[in-house]
């Protein structure tokens, strides 16, 4: 039979559900597929995570390289080279289900020409969409209505910081591994992060008030294979990895849910027994409403800057919004009916 | 008479042709080298204006963190160059320079042969980016985030290709003091 | 030629490129390309090259480099590290050894502001050498003090390594940072102790204390403190800001560098041409690291690709060793890395390889991660790459000091660390008991 050596590669550690699902289920799953095709082909994995092969900044220039024949895409951080895959960080507090988000974009990557052109131009082709729990904020003071946050220094790096424009609060730089420190020394104030990010840091103890302010999950990358790799691949291995691909979102769906309500249940009982205790507020759906209005429309915005440069934003944002409303989803905000 | 000292006394007579016959690199050398450090005050005054802004005023600056990121691989091929041509690069001297004291013709040879691999490295570094370069340039990569800022990349990527190719051509110079100076031994050390 | 093999004749190559004196990231980077030629293919070699060089160092976190490196460069042409010196001396003039516990002791309060090794040793090479060489020392304790006692700017907090570790270990970097200093003094105690032992069992080592008039400290109770007024300045801004939750420990560096700035302004110390010298010498230092750096990311990113890390693991794993054996195995095989490979490198190729084992035995991840911190630090000093060694050889005044020097310097100090080690193996209390 033939051998295919594949090298397997992610800029973060496999702690992190994204990571950890290729190599939980992903490898395992084709491995089983492959050999039960009885054609004798052999699939020679090499794993490298962690960063040990590119870091966050390059991860999707490695896979298209061919750096690694397999990896996690951080779109979320290629503006330049996927400009119409930022649609989501653009339009927040559409919907709360990041199994939902992953299988609304495995679909649009396929029926949307220019987003599967996002892959295919970077010499890549996608295999299955990433997407975490949504956005709650962390706070060392109680957070009652969107007022609270006026001339408050928020952890909120890169987009998110578009996220705090309107609110009257100072943005602040950093990443998951300084916001212990920064909440610790008042730097910050607080945090606008994922529940299941925030746990392995235990911030908590520096920011006991927990806001379910649920501004959304998004779209942050995918999974995807380098397209000359891809080209050399038998045709029903392909097809394997194509259907993979899409457990590989399912999964890490309830692998993202699990860790959420994981977070949210220690939060509860450790919480309790924490000095200062952790309070959970949950806000209703019209506190809500005060802070995605307070917002500037950022997606216009985008539209408007994306349009400029002749790409077709306004049409995928209506695909986008449209493909979750079919779903059932009552958007926050409607962003796209105010263009 | 090894190069940086050459270079760095041009009141000996060899020093002084060195000088004239390579002045416009100097020039560029020296220039970049100046670019890189004002490039690091910049960063200095730029990071605490975004901490007075921010406590202060309850403005941040925003792509500070981006700016800093693309400067620091700037600064390294700004001043890559001159650190060579100022001898600061790393290396162990446990084992070379007492060679080359011992044994002057054979050492000056083994050098010549480090220096060559150090044009060699930084050939590499040059054809790997270029390509890169290209990228940037036509994609209009930047880095950064659309709708509050974004600082194109292909400024920084240009300066790893004239930094690599102005430290060739010191590995080069190098490469020709080692080589002249192994031809003619009796002569070099006179001058020393 | 399998990749395993390919990796290891990689290292013998590269310690030989190193010790012939080939400069070290040209070693590194012709090596990694041809060994990545020869696993992959050329092409691939050549991007991963770019990759490196372009993306491996494009951080904000490097930022920190060139802004601690300028803050002690300002520092040192203003006097004020004279100054601190002949107080610190003043402080220990009673005790033989002062100087050289002088410069342990204002490392690690320097320590308290930035979290990056190399900072500590670029700022105290030229504020401790030259002045423990006009006291008397040998140039090899001089300048071994200084590499050593720089490994105490990444145990006590903050420390770039321990947020590094804290991310991949998923504990607390808060609880780390608290974990980091009982450790940290004691590292700081003991470097003492051997100083003064030092002093009495090898004065030949450090150097006689000169006897000469025009040398002994001739402060009095007033203007010690005169002179202390300009570094606690400096300290209390730095430690100010940093706890005040003004500035980050990034932006430390810069807040420093500026304070360091105004002050030598406020001293008239500084013109426009000593200003410029600064800005070179500080592009001089910084350029060589960091291509050191770059160059050792490449190298790690070839070595992962052999799946040399990852063999070494499954072996270690294979052997069913008890917890006191893997211990001893690990940090046996990280001082090893310690002398090859750069700090975040090592922490990036094992401890999520390790982990798992660690959390099979019930270890305390903790204590677990400030174990690995210190025989990770070791490798800072170890030769042939210890990143300290050659800091301190580029920010050294006196070229005529070599390599080898330092590294001789240092090696009482490695055998005071590793005694260190033992302790925290044993007594798991001594680094825990503050978070616990
Ligand atoms: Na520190
Ligand atoms: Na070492």
């Amino acid at each position: 039979g033939e051998t295919f050596r594949l090298t397997v590669g992610a800029s973060h550690p496999q702690v992190l559900p994204w990571v950890g699902v290729i190599s939980n289920h992903f490898i395992p799953e084709v491995t089983r597929r492959v050999e039960a095709l009885g054609k004798g082909y052999n699939i020679q994995w090499q794993e490298a995570y962690g960063g040990q092969l590119y870091k966050a900044n390059a991860t999707l220039s490695s896979v298209a390289d061919g750096i690694v024949d397999i990896g996690w895409v951080f779109s979320n951080l290629e503006g330049a080279k996927q400009p119409l895959s930022q649609v989501t960080i653009y339009t927040p507090a559409v919907t709360d289900d990041p199994a939902l988000m992953m299988e609304v974009f495995n679909e649009l990557n396929e029926t949307v020409p220019a987003l599967k052109a996002e892959w295919e131009q970077n010499n890549l082709v996608f295999l299955g969409a990433c997407s975490g729990d949504t956005y709650h904020m962390f706070t060392t003071f109680p957070l009652n209505s969107v007022e609270d946050l006026d001339g408050r220094r928020i952890s909120a790096p890169g987009v998110l910081a578009s996220w705090m424009r309107g609110t009257g609060s100072v943005a602040v730089n950093g990443a998951l591994t300084t916001y212990y420190t920064d909440l610790q020394t008042g730097l910050s104030e607080g945090a606008l992060s994922l529940t299941s990010g925030v746990m392995g840091i235990k911030l908590h103890e520096v920011a006991p008030y927990v806001t379910k302010v649920n501004l959304g999950s998004t779209y942050f990358g995918a999974l995807a294979i380098n397209k000359d790799t891809w080209g050399r691949l038998p045709e029903d291995v392909r097809q394997i990895m194509k259907e993979v691909g899409r457990e590989y979102s399912r999964k890490l769906g309830e692998a993202v849910m699990a860790n959420y309500h994981n977070g949210m249940k220690t939060l509860a009982e450790e919480g309790a027994r924490a000095t200062p205790p952790v309070q959970i507020l949950d806000w209703s759906r019209e506190q809500r409403l005060a802070w995605i209005n307070a917002m500037p429309n950022i997606a216009a915005e985008w539209v408007k800057e994306n349009e400029a440069k002749g790409l077709p934003a306004r049409e995928v944002l209506s695909a986008y919004m449209n493909a979750m409303r079919e779903q059932g989803v009552e958007p926050l905000r409607n962003w796209d009916r105010e263009l | 008479m090894d190069t940086n000292s050459t270079l760095q006394k041009p009141a000996s007579a060899t020093g002084c042709r060195v000088k004239q016959r390579l002045s416009p690199l100097h020039y560029l050398i020296d220039g970049m080298n100046g670019i890189g450090s004002l490039l690091i005050f910049v960063m200095m005054l730029l990071i605490c204006a975004d901490v007075a802004s921010r406590s202060l005023l309850s403005k941040p600056i925003y792509g500070v963190a981006e700016f800093v990121s693309l400067s620091i691989v700037a600064i390294v091929f700004l001043q890559l160059a001159s650190t060579l041509r100022h001898n600061r690069m790393a290396r162990a001297d446990i084992f070379l320079d007492s060679f080359i004291g011992l044994c002057p013709r054979l050492g000056r040879l083994l050098r010549t042969l480090f220096s060559v691999g150090g044009l060699a490295a930084c050939l590499i570094v040059l054809d790997a980016t270029l390509p890169m370069f290209q990228n940037a340039w036509h994609e209009n990569d930047y880095v950064g985030v659309q709708g509050l800022f974004t600082l194109p990349t292909w400024p920084v990527r240009l300066v790893v290709l004239v930094g690599a190719a102005a430290t060739i051509i010191q590995y080069g110079l190098h490469v020709y003091d080692d080589v002249r100076a192994c031809i003619a031994p009796a002569k070099s050390q006179q001058e020393e | 030629m399998t990749a395993i093999e390919i990796g290891s004749l990689s290292i013998v190559l590269m310690l030989a490129a190193i010790f012939f004196g080939m400069h070290i990231g040209v070693a590194l980077i012709l090596i990694s390309f041809s060994s990545l030629a020869i696993l992959r293919n050329p092409e691939i070699a050549s991007r991963m090259v770019g990759a490196a060089v372009n993306d491996s160092i494009s951080e904000y976190l490097f930022g920190v480099v060139p802004l601690f490196v300028l803050m002690g460069m300002l520092v040192s042409v203003c006097g004020v590290g004279r100054d601190t010196f002949d107080v610190a001396e003043w402080l220990l003039r009673k005790i033989r050894g002062g100087l050289g516990m002088a410069t342990v002791g204002s490392n690690a309060a320097f320590a308290a502001i930035t979290g990056v090794s190399i900072a500590s040793a670029a700022v105290f090479t030229k504020v401790a050498v030259p002045e423990m060489m006009r006291h008397g020392h040998t140039a090899r304790f001089s300048v071994g003090v200084v590499a050593a006692s720089s490994i105490l700017g990444m145990l006590i907090p903050p420390s770039l390594l321990l947020i590094v570790y804290g991310v991949l270990a998923e504990e607390s970097i808060g609880s780390l940072f608290i974990a980091g200093v009982v450790p940290g003094a004691l590292l700081a105690l003991s470097f003492c102790v051997l100083i003064a032992l030092m002093t009495r069992l090898w004065p030949g080592f450090i150097g006689q204390a000169s006897t000469d008039e025009s040398l002994r400290n001739k402060e009095t109770l007033a203007s010690a403190s005169r002179k202390a007024v300009p570094i606690v300045l400096l300290i209390l801004l730095v430690l100010g800001g940093l706890y005040g939750g003004i500035f980050t420990p990034i932006e430390a560096g810069a807040v420093g560098a500026f304070g360091a700035f105004c002050l030598a302004l406020a001293l008239r110390r500084l013109t426009l041409a000593s200003l410029w010298k600064v800005l070179v010498e500080t592009g001089h230092v910084s350029v060589a690291v960091l291509f050191l750096i770059m160059a050792a990311s490449l190298y790690s990113r070839m070595l992962a690709m052999t799946g040399l890390p990852a063999g070494v693991a499954d072996l270690m794993n294979s052997y069913g060793l008890g917890p006191y054996q893997f211990l001893l195995v690990y940090i046996a095989v990280l001082l090893l890395l310690g002398c090859i490979l750069d700090s975040v490198s090592i922490l990036l190729i094992l401890v999520p390889i390790v982990l798992p084992i660690a959390q099979a035995f019930g270890m305390d991840l903790i204590w677990f991660g400030v174990i690995t911190i210190i025989a990770v630090e070791i490798g800072l000093i170890t030769p042939p790459f210890g990143i300290s060694v050659y800091t301190v050889k580029a920010a050294l005044d006196d070229q005529s000091i070599g390599i080898k020097e330092i590294f001789i310097g240092v090696t009482p100090f490695i055998g005071c660390m590793l005694l260190l080690l033992a302790l925290l193996v044993a007594v798991p209390g001594l680094t825990t008991f503050l978070i616990r």
